[in-house]
């Protein structure tokens, strides 16, 4: 639905983008993830029609848009800071991309109408966006990206204006929406949790390029790289060697991994138990209260571990205590 | 909390001193006759067809002025907005200058330009095309507004890098073209700036005479040379230059307040 093809994007001395292969599937929610300066927010932009590759195709549909400006691509974006038009009312705002479309004006109100039920903001239609809070901005910005009947959706970290809890109900709301309308959808974010919760697919990016594809289950469990393993989810990197099907550091550790030479064994801290006759003996360093749940940082054989328990009869700091290895874990090879 | 009021002394003191006083005694003396306050002034004034002409000259070109200061603030205040930040800045600190500058110092830097034996006229005159005179209407309409390009810009700066380009952007991600965007979007979002920074222009254009006086001498009749020429030349008459300038800022003063009017109407 949406490819790109050897794109490359600098700006000045900064390489943006570097060598982007990507393709979306008609209906699929892809999220391109990675820290700030990584080239999301230009993939998303060069997309749109933004900004012009250096080089390279992006294609919508099968057809090669390069040339077109974004109001002749068939797209719908909401920003970061919803971008509403402020001297018009919900109903102008959402009416605009109809109205430039020269839709009859009952055929408008008709599919105004329509949308804002889609995004719950019935009865609000005379409102101006400054007398609306964040969440129901943007809602606001989704209808009017939606009103266009774009074959691509484009999301521009479109929660993270947004409060914890609000974050969280629009986060559900867009997920139900794309899996009614079956839109493709192309999300950035810099937040793994979302990206993880929303997406088919994700592309995790770095300083322009691709780092790994895949589904939020595979990125989290296999990441491909150092990189990935830091980024998404939390988790240590144990430097090591994969021999024979079984991690060392030293001597054998009872942990399966696949691969074979250098790397790093990740120790999530979901994975990790404490057990009397657990492998490694370590002492605990600090315990975070989190509420649902306690992290502890064990310092163990040089290593500082964290393991997440149930908030009830935890070790408190500086209390020995002996650590239980996952039966496998995932091994990330060195220079990935 | 009520010690705070005292804050407010030095402030209050310093405008009756500087603002007020001053104000009073122009009002004083544009009133005061020899048998008491009169409008007597007022209705010469009105009544003295060189002085009417003046008037209408002044807001007049005022105001075709501050539109065409405005139309190229806008592009300017839209252009820069869009660089990166270390040009951006550079800019805008370049922009404080024509309007930090005497405007015999501007009229001078155009004299340069512009005049008789200017950059522009030698190049004119090298392709055998008609000269430019600087010295005329028409002079004074291209030097006022370009002076006040940058001051325009700088005035609509904060609201055009706050939604100038989401707003481009969001309206054309929504189908609009650059015109449609700039007409349906940008322009009315933008409007409560623009009218701030014409009341600025505007009140300074109806004020200035240092350029004018500069490149034309009395040879333009407006309201600011002739209260100038009241106070500074042989035609000495103090109570009447109060009179005129009283004239001058209540009409400047009307201005300000219909462009308040109408920026009230922009703000949701």
């Amino acid at each position: 639905m949406v490819e790109l093809k050897g794109v490359h994007k600098r700006f000045g001395p900064v390489r943006a983008v570097e060598g982007l292969d990507l393709r979306l599937r008609e209906g699929e929610f892809f999220t391109l993830l990675g820290p700030s300066g990584c080239g999301k927010t230009t993939t998303l932009r060069l997309v749109a029609g933004f900004e012009a590759p250096d080089r390279g195709e992006v294609l919508i549909g099968g057809e090669v848009v390069n040339p077109l400006p974004p109001e002749r691509r068939p797209i719908g974006m909401v920003f970061q800071h919803y971008a509403l038009f402020p001297n018009m009312t919900v109903f102008g705002n959402v009416a605009f991309p109809l109205r430039l479309r020269r839709l009859p004006e009952g055929e408008v109100r008709r599919r105004v109408g329509e949308l804002l039920e889609m995004v719950h903001l019935v009865g609000l239609e005379g409102r101006y966006p400054k007398e609306l809070s964040g969440g129901q901005q943007q809602r606001v910005a989704l209808a009017r990206a939606l009103a266009r009947e774009p074959k691509v959706l484009l999301l521009d970290e479109p929660l993270s204006a947004l409060d914890a809890r609000i974050r969280e109900e629009l986060r559900g709301e867009l997920k139900r929406l794309q899996g009614e309308t079956g839109l493709t959808t192309l999300y950035v974010t810099h937040d793994q949790e979302e990206a993880l919760a929303l997406s088919d697919r994700i592309a995790v990016m770095r300083e322009g390029r691709l780092e790994q594809l895949g589904t939020p289950k595979e990125v989290y469990e296999e990441p491909a790289t150092a990189f990935v393993a830091g980024f998404v989810g939390s988790g240590v990197l144990v430097p090591g060697e994969a021999r024979e099907g079984l991690f060392h550091r030293g001597r054998a550790w009872p942990v399966r991994v696949r691969g074979e030479g250098r790397g790093y064994l990740l120790l999530r801290p979901e994975r990790l138990r404490l057990d009397q006759g657990g492998f490694l003996e370590g002492r605990v360093v600090l315990a975070t209260y989190l509420g649902s749940l306690v992290r502890l940082e064990v310092e163990a054989e040089g290593l500082f571990l964290k393991v997440d328990l149930p908030p009830e009869g935890v070790p408190a700091p500086g209390e020995r205590v002996r650590l239980a290895l996952p039966p496998e874990a995932p091994f990330v090879p060195e220079g990935g | 909390m009520r010690g705070e009021r005292f804050l407010l002394v030095p402030g209050l003191l310093f405008m009756a001193l500087f603002f007020a006083y001053p104000l009073a005694s122009i009002l004083e003396r544009s009133l005061a006759t020899p048998g008491g306050l009169s409008l007597e002034r007022y209705l010469r004034a009105l009544a003295a067809p060189s002085y009417l002409e003046a008037w209408r000259n002044s807001l007049v070109f005022a105001g075709l002025s501050t539109l065409a200061a405005a139309a190229g603030g806008l592009f300017l205040a839209y252009w820069t907005a869009m660089l990166p930040l270390r040009p951006k800045r550079f800019l805008l600190s370049l922009y404080a200058i024509p309007a930090s500058l005497s405007g015999l110092v501007v009229a001078f830097g155009f004299i340069v330009l512009l005049g008789r034996n200017g950059v522009v006229n030698q190049l004119l005159g090298a392709w055998g095309l008609p000269r430019f005179d600087l010295y005329s209407w028409v002079g004074l309409f291209v030097v006022f507004p370009l002076y006040n390009i940058p001051l325009f810009a700088l005035a609509l700066m904060p609201l055009m890098e706050s939604v100038g380009r989401s707003l481009m952007e969001a309206a054309r991600a929504s189908g609009a073209t650059p015109l449609r965007a700039w007409t349906g979007v940008l322009l009315p979002a933008l409007m409560p700036g623009i009218l701030a920074g014409s009341s600025i222009v505007f009140a300074g254009m109806m004020g200035a005479f240092g350029t004018a006086l500069a490149l034309t001498g009395f040879a333009k009749n407006l309201l600011s040379l002739q209260i100038y020429s009241l106070v500074a030349e042989s035609t000495f008459d103090l109570p009447l230059a109060s009179t005129l300038a009283v004239l001058l800022m209540a009409s400047t003063g009307v201005g300000l307040y219909l462009l308040a009017l109408w920026e009230r109407r922009f703000r949701h």
